[in-house]
């Protein structure tokens, strides 16, 4: 069994999502649990991504080729995990500061942390505000995700992270920030919980918010 | 000579103390016991009491401090007048999603359209139509509007706007309107729902802290004391009565911050931690450079959250007068319930001797404590407790008695509690203080009341009653410690769980010397001596200051600290102004106690500031009672490092802390120093000063 799981997280690596859909469905004949294919195949492939990339070896496009392979296989075994009712890693909201059209960096987080079997929500782009304090309303995210390209939408942050605390809901999420300009010390400063230098990080960060 | 007066009003004393202006030499200090129902009277006895003393004629005194637990036991207890809560812009949604009614503390609450953004514009205007049908339907039934605007710390307009109307259509005949509290009065600082609850808890006292007032004031007056009346607030400085008036709620934790005030005046040192043992509670606090820390989040008063920075105190319901029980397993239980010791119910009723000395033969349950009645109440009560009152009428009764004479036995315990916490009975029982006579430490009633109290539980643990006592002393000292190396603990790391961290409670109690045969010894040192207040702390302290390798001051008078502590503290008062900058137009605005206003460079906003501010808050202090006010601004600028190659900085906001201190009027030309009679008792002179009594 370990071995077809091994071969799901190889050809996830490389980018094959033709492969890895193939294999998972060989997995599920196999009698092999969707959960454990997804957790010993795609999530176990997508953290050596992961490191891969932080330490400089993967670059983004090769990361978005892994993360295109993994949606196949997550296609196959979503209806099956849906049913069987396995408890995600927990939900995360994510969106763009408001006046800010860049949604690259949001776009692999995301992905990263679907690959790590988080629940995602994705606001787009140029989010409001109000709109993150409605998110936190309908979804009920563990994790809120901000991402700013650019100098002046970061002071967005502040303002989002203020807005909360004015509805009272500052801490029912934890606050998690990044893209090009953000630094460790920005994020500190403007009272959001933790800074994500890049999408890996970024799943890091999240699994110890929700206390992996 | 100019003599001030101070007042405290504890849970159990209420304390006053005449001080010198110009020494700050304590020249006289009475106790008497606090009434409750009416804190006047107690604050009568104890003003009479020490103006007996020396010869200080009442019209000497030339000010008078109060600090008041007041505002602390009203929240705590409920109690408060009708207050209708005025929510501008609030999402009632919202507050339902996540359960927030519970923090609005009342249910009349109204919710106006209206509203602002963090930027301070206006998100809806306010829905003025509204507001006057909302104040005209409540204005007979209520006693007081608190108001509350979303982002209204941002931009005040409409609460501004709701307040005037509340001033306008409340006003009556004798031309004054109900009184009406803002959320941007009391705070900058955001969270809407904590705002309203700290607004609404405001309205909700200020008729009460009126009533408080005027009968001090009459009081005193009686007394020939003809000196203006100022209070504590809860960060240990002083306003006119007539301001507190207004924002009663800033009087919460007053009592503890004139401890530490109080502490640091008589014994004179800056950076010490503070140990108030009451008769109730004991308050423990840090003073940080001769002032009171304070907790920047707000002080939580029972279940609430406020905004309020009052004095960072850490209280447990431990006292000199808390009851020791033995519970179901045999474990000797000290308080939180305050009861009156045996030993001065037995100085003030004799028989109760003779009646311990029957109880002690016959081994009943329940013995050893006793019911006292405490004033009447217009309220309608059951019968069963009317026949309980009944029963006190003559007098205190054991409660062994009651259990006889009345129906329905064992319930007694139950109902008897029930009226405790309303206030209607008090029971006597053994308390720490029964020890301290059975030790011969503090002997001031009737010490074989308390033997004989202290046999009662004694026989039950198979102790002497000296033993009994003596390790009843040893837990009131190891749970102070307890208590300040919590508190250390969870302001500088987590708050400890003593029962769910079992290597904790290890270290812990070899620390506190409960572990005599371990391999292990552990000495924890605390950085700074403790001061020692309250009484009679000699018989606790020094233990915890050798638990604590550390050095302990008891100044003279440490009795009455508090109410030194009330009349030591100056006019302290503070502006905060907020400077944002503008996304759409690279200006500046200013949120200022009035609105906001927008300028083209940060340094013109500052200016601008400094230009109407410090006036404004001169006259406000003033207002409140200082003299020769000082007006000091800090700037804090708020910016962040953008990464390398995007730009250098990030400029978020600027934050001025505009803060006037003066000293409370009267004249004098002397200035208040601290005590000039310290005397520092090491360990070594405690140990003698003990054994030299036995």
């Amino acid at each position: 069994m370990a071995d077809i799981l091994e071969k799901i997280t190889s050809h996830l690596y490389d980018g094959e999502d033709e492969m890895v859909a193939e294999l998972v469905q060989k997995a599920l004949d196999q009698g092999i649990e969707p959960q454990e294919i997804l957790a010993g195949g795609l999530i176990a492939g997508m953290d050596v991504v992961g490191k891969d990339f932080k330490a400089g070896d993967l670059f983004v496009p090769e990361v978005l080729i892994a993360a295109r392979a993994m949606h196949a296989g997550m296609g196959i075994l979503r209806p099956l995990l849906a049913e069987s009712d396995v408890p995600s890693a927990g939900k995360y909201v994510i969106g763009t500061m408001a006046g800010d059209l860049h949604d690259i960096g949001k776009n692999l987080v995301k992905m990263m942390l679907e690959g790590a079997g988080f629940e995602t929500v994705d606001l787009g782009t140029d989010v409001q505000p109000g709109v993150f304090v409605d998110a936190v309303r309908e979804h009920q995210p563990t994790i809120i995700g901000m991402s700013a390209l650019l100098t002046t939408t970061m002071i967005q942050m502040k303002a989002t992270i203020e807005a909360l605390e004015e509805a009272g809901l500052r801490d029912v999420v934890k606050i998690m920030v990044g893209g090009a300009p953000v630094t460790a010390a920005f994020a500190e400063e403007i009272g959001a919980d933790a800074y994500a230098p890049d999408a890996a990080s970024a799943v890091d960060v999240a699994r110890s918010m929700v206390g992996a | 000579m100019t003599v001030v007066l101070g007042i405290d009003t504890g849970g159990t004393y209420t304390d006053a103390a005449l001080v010198d202006y110009a020494s700050g030499a304590v020249m006289a200090g009475a106790k008497a016991l606090t009434t409750h129902h009416d804190l006047s009277i107690g604050i009568g006895k104890a003003v009479a009491a020490a103006c007996d003393g020396p010869a200080v004629s009442p019209a000497d005194v030339s000010l008078v401090g109060l600090s008041t637990t007041l505002a602390t036991n009203a929240i705590v207890e409920g109690r408060g007048s009708p207050v209708c809560l005025l929510l501008i812009g609030y999402d009632p949604d919202l507050i339902r999603q996540y359960g927030f009614e519970r923090e609005l503390v009342t249910q009349d609450v109204v919710y106006l359209g209206g509203g602002h953004d963090g930027a301070g514009d206006e998100v809806e205007p306010l829905d003025e139509a509204a507001a006057r049908a909302a104040i005209l339907a409540r204005r007979n039934q209520v006693e007081s509007f608190a108001v509350s605007g979303y982002f209204g710390v941002r931009n005040p307009a409409h609460e501004l706007r709701v307040r005037a109307l509340v001033e306008e259509l409340t006003v009556s005949a004798n031309g004054e309107s109900l009184p009406v509290t803002c959320g941007h009065e009391l705070t900058t600082r955001l969270n809407a729902v904590r705002r309203a609850t700290t607004v609404t808890l405001n309205a909700r006292l200020i008729p009460l802290l009126r009533e408080l007032i005027a009968t001090v004031r009459s009081t005193l007056d009686a007394l020939g004391i003809v000196a203006p009346l100022m209070v504590v607030k809860g960060d240990g400085s002083l306003v006119r009565a007539e301001w507190a008036k207004r924002r009663p709620i800033e009087t919460i934790l007053s009592g503890p911050a004139a401890s530490v005030v109080g502490a640091w005046h008589i014994a004179g040192r800056r950076d010490v931690w503070v140990v108030d043992v009451g008769g109730t509670t004991t308050d423990i606090a840090a003073l940080r450079d001769g002032r009171p820390r304070l907790n920047s989040e707000g002080a939580q008063v029972g279940k609430w959250r406020t905004m309020v920075e009052a004095v960072d105190a850490h209280t447990i319901g431990l006292g000199g007068d808390s009851l020791v029980y033995l519970d179901a397993d045999g474990r000797v239980i000290i308080g939180p319930r305050r009861v009156v010791p045996l030993c001065l119910l037995a100085s003030q009723h004799p028989w109760v001797v003779d009646e311990l000395r029957q109880q002690v033969e016959t081994h009943q349950r329940l013995a050893g404590q006793f019911v006292l009645s405490q004033h009447r109440t217009a309220r309608a009560l059951s019968d069963e407790d009317q026949a309980l009152l009944q029963h006190l009428a003559a007098g205190p009764q054991p409660l062994t008695s009651l259990v006889e004479r009345l129906r329905y036995g064992s319930l007694v315990v139950r109902r008897v509690e029930s009226l405790e916490a309303q206030r209607l009975v008090l029971r006597s029982g053994f308390t720490p203080t029964d020890g301290l006579h059975v030790l011969g430490h503090f002997e001031r009633w009737n010490t074989e009341a308390s033997r004989l109290g202290a046999e009662l539980l004694a026989t039950q643990v198979n102790l002497s009653p000296a033993e009994f006592c003596e390790q009843l002393v040893a837990s009131v000292s190891n749970r102070v410690t307890t208590a300040l190396i919590s508190k250390i603990l969870s302001d500088e790391a987590t708050l400890p769980d003593w029962e769910q961290e079992p290597s904790a409670a290890a270290l812990l109690a070899r620390a506190l010397g409960k572990a005599p045969t371990s391999d292990l010894d552990c000495r924890l040192a605390l950085r700074h001596p403790i001061v020692a207040v309250g009484a009679p702390v000699e018989a606790y302290l020094p233990r915890v200051a050798r638990q604590l390798n550390t050095d302990l001051v008891i100044p003279p008078h440490a009795e009455v600290a508090n109410a030194v502590g009330a009349v030591a503290g100056g006019v302290v008062l503070r502006q905060q102004v907020l400077i944002r900058p503008l996304s759409t137009n690279q200006h500046f605005r200013l949120h200022l106690h009035n609105g906001v206003r927008d300028f083209s460079s940060l340094e013109e906003g500052i200016a601008y500031a400094q230009q109407v501010v410090p006036a404004r808050l001169s006259a406000l202090a003033r207002q409140a009672g200082a003299d020769q006010v000082e007006v000091q601004m800090t700037r804090v600028d708020q910016e962040a490092p953008v990464k390398g190659g995007w730009g250098e900085r990030i400029y978020l906001g600027t934050q001025l802390t505009f803060t006037t201190a003066g000293r409370p009027r009267p004249g004098g030309s002397e200035r208040f120093v601290p005590g000039t009679r310290l005397e520092i008792y090491d360990l070594d002179q405690n140990e003698k000063n003990r054994q030299k009594h036995h």
